[in-house]
């Protein structure tokens, strides 16, 4: 009985929407345009914050950074110094190495480029997961015996080497001659600028090429994911009994990854709550237009009175008029907002989109929610008004 | 069976109190045709809504069948007027955007009748007013006495204690009004309990028993037994 009065209920509430198409699309307007910039705008959001997220963890989230500040002062930290430490905290750290970072000029033949120059130990690539297109990566001897040998990028490989194979050929960096034993796989698109332009080599032998030669950056591999705290509690403790307080920067790429995880939700929310407030006009809208429908039908709210109808009916007959219109809209509003935001990803190449579960049902919710509390009070009008005085308006 | 006992209703418009009904009592038997007439402001309309369950009295009891009505709730004088009283309106108030069949079935629903169910007895009671012919037309689409003449199924097909017909052929010509009356007849013969309020003295007459009001009271009553 009660699902044969909500059915009616339901019918009744189409066929008074359907005669009265235009209106109900205004009214449906303001649900789809609330309903499409929330879902588009926390869409964009979240597909840069997955964006930003898949390259860095593509870095490894076990990677841990240590920068130290104060070089110049008294007291210093020397490569094994830390290697001593690293090697008293096998349990938690896998892979450790120096970084310094600078720039040259590297020289094939008559051509000359300027570069980006990494000088690094052997178990960079570990850390970092570099992939090799040719050859090998620098090795542990290399490294100990200050051998001449560069891994390079593919801009260098293509603007010094054609594209060839370059294994084995020599490549001078400010002047002095390196022999380049391996070539890197593509990371950026190969181009001057991209992160394809470098040279890496044995930090032993930066101090041939760079003035500033003693690695002030160290790059270390934690044992897991859940060690990185650990690790990088253990690393704050040691160097600031070694150097004093906050003269060197640990940081890990779980911290980065939270920090901007933080700043992308609060964007998002931030972005969501502004079109939020566009779903609330949108129930606003509703509501004025359930009270004039009111008006309109208060006859016919008389009669289905007269006719035995209670309260409750009436009420439900126009608490779903205004639930159908929010789903409605907020269904069309929906589609909308997957079309343009995959349409734009699509075009523009800066943009993601991403329609989560999450935000999908929080906007659809929204609505529904919208809709009947914006609803209640035109139904809950209706259902009060007195019969007799009902049927007699005209 | 309708017995109305000691009933007022009194409005306040602002230190004035108007009597409405002033002592009214009153006893209507089943299958009986009754017509309540009176001026405008005589208070028949007042009678009538209270008769109808659209209304509360401010003092005195009313039943229908034995169940006291000037007691009850708002939802239990909805399902009053749903399973006892069948309205007949001067203006038919049809929904202009269902259809007779429809506008016929609107009583069953709020009882929560089931669909196929509600359709047998829509068709029935259209059959009964002599327009199973009309059943998918809307209102605009019938006469003035073809509407009427579907309200009167949608009075009907509840099978209510009480026809209640209020100046049923005021809206309507003569032929059309003379169609309506004739049907009333027919059915009071069929043996429903018919109220008929009017100001229409020569609509009254066709009625077998007469109630006058006047001022809030009863001033005369066919049968005797009113307060003459």
């Amino acid at each position: 009985m009660i699902i044969t009065k909500f059915l009616q209920s339901l019918k009744m509430a189409i066929s008074s929407i359907l005669s009265n198409k235009i209106r109900m699309f205004l009214t449906m307007l303001g649900m789809i345009i609330g309903v499409a910039s929330v879902v588009l705008l926390i869409g964009l959001s979240d597909g840069s914050q997955k964006e930003i997220n898949d390259s860095l963890s593509s870095m490894g989230t076990d990677l841990i950074t240590v920068q130290i500040r104060n070089r110049s002062a008294s007291r210093v930290v020397s490569p094994s110094d830390i290697m001593e430490f690293y090697n008293d905290n096998r349990d938690i750290l896998v892979n450790i190495s120096p970084y310094i970072g600078g720039s040259t000029t590297a020289k094939v033949g008559t051509t000359n480029e300027s570069t980006t120059l990494e000088c690094v130990d052997a178990s960079f690539a570990d850390i970092r997961g570099l992939d090799l297109d040719y050859g090998r990566f620098i090795t542990e001897d290399e490294v100990k015996n200050r051998q001449n040998v560069a891994v390079v990028g593919t801009y260098i490989q293509q603007e010094f080497f054609d594209g060839q194979n370059p294994i084995g050929q020599q490549i001078k960096l400010n002047g002095i001659v390196y022999e380049i034993v391996g070539v890197l796989e593509e990371t950026g698109d190969s181009t001057k600028t991209s992160a394809d332009n470098k040279v890496i080599i044995p930090y032993t032998t930066a101090r041939k090429i760079l003035s500033a030669s003693t690695p002030s950056t160290y790059y270390i591999q934690a044992a897991s994911d859940e060690a990185v705290d650990v690790a990088v509690n253990t690393l704050k403790n040691y160097f600031n009994s070694m150097l004093g307080k906050n003269q060197a920067t640990v940081t890990s790429q779980k911290q980065i990854m939270e920090v901007i995880d933080e700043v992308m939700g609060m964007l998002s929310a931030l972005l969501g709550g502004i079109a939020g407030i566009s779903l609330v006009v949108a129930g606003i809208g509703i509501m004025n237009i359930m009270l004039v429908s009111v008006t309109e039908r208060t006859r016919e709210i008389g009669i289905r009175k007269a006719i035995g109808a209670r309260r409750g009916d009436i009420l439900l007959q126009f608490l779903i008029e205004s639930v159908i219109i929010s789903c409605m809209g907020g269904l069309i509003g929906l589609l909308l907002a997957i079309g343009i935001g995959n349409a734009a990803a699509k075009l523009v190449e800066a943009l993601n989109f991403v329609a989560t579960q999450a935000s999908i049902t929080l906007a659809f919710s929204f609505a529904v929610i919208v809709g009947v509390f914006f609803g209640l009070y035109p139904a809950q009008k209706a259902s009060k008004l007195n019969p007799i005085e009902a049927l007699r308006f005209e | 069976m309708i017995v109305i006992e000691n009933m007022y209703k009194i409005y306040k418009i602002g230190d004035i109190e108007v009597k409405a009904l002033n002592n009214v009592s009153l006893t209507i038997e089943d299958r009986e045709f009754v017509a309540i007439v009176g001026p405008s402001g005589s208070g028949k309309s007042t009678l009538m809504n209270m008769i109808g369950c659209l209304d509360v009295p401010t003092s005195g009891k009313y039943y229908i069948d034995g169940q006291e009505v000037s007691k009850m709730s708002d939802r239990a004088l909805a399902d009053m007027r749903n399973r006892k009283i069948g309205f007949i309106f001067q203006q038919f108030n049809l929904l202009p955007k269902l259809t007779a069949e429809e506008n016929v079935q609107l009583p069953m629903i709020y009882r929560g009748v089931p669909a196929g169910e509600r359709h047998r007895l829509a068709l029935e009671a259209l059959d009964r007013v002599g327009l199973s012919d009309r059943t998918h037309h809307k209102p605009k689409e019938l006469s003035g006495g073809q509407q009427q003449r579907v309200a009167i199924a949608r009075a009907l097909v509840g099978k209510p204690s009480i026809l209640l017909a209020d100046e049923p052929t005021g809206a309507l010509d003569s032929k059309s009004g003379a169609e309506v009356m004739n049907m009333m007849q027919q059915l009071h013969k069929e043996g429903h309990t018919i109220i008929l309020i009017t100001h229409d003295n020569h609509i009254a007459e066709q009625a077998p028993r007469i109630v006058r009001i006047q001022d809030g009271e009863i001033s005369y009553d066919s049968k005797g037994g009113g307060n003459a």
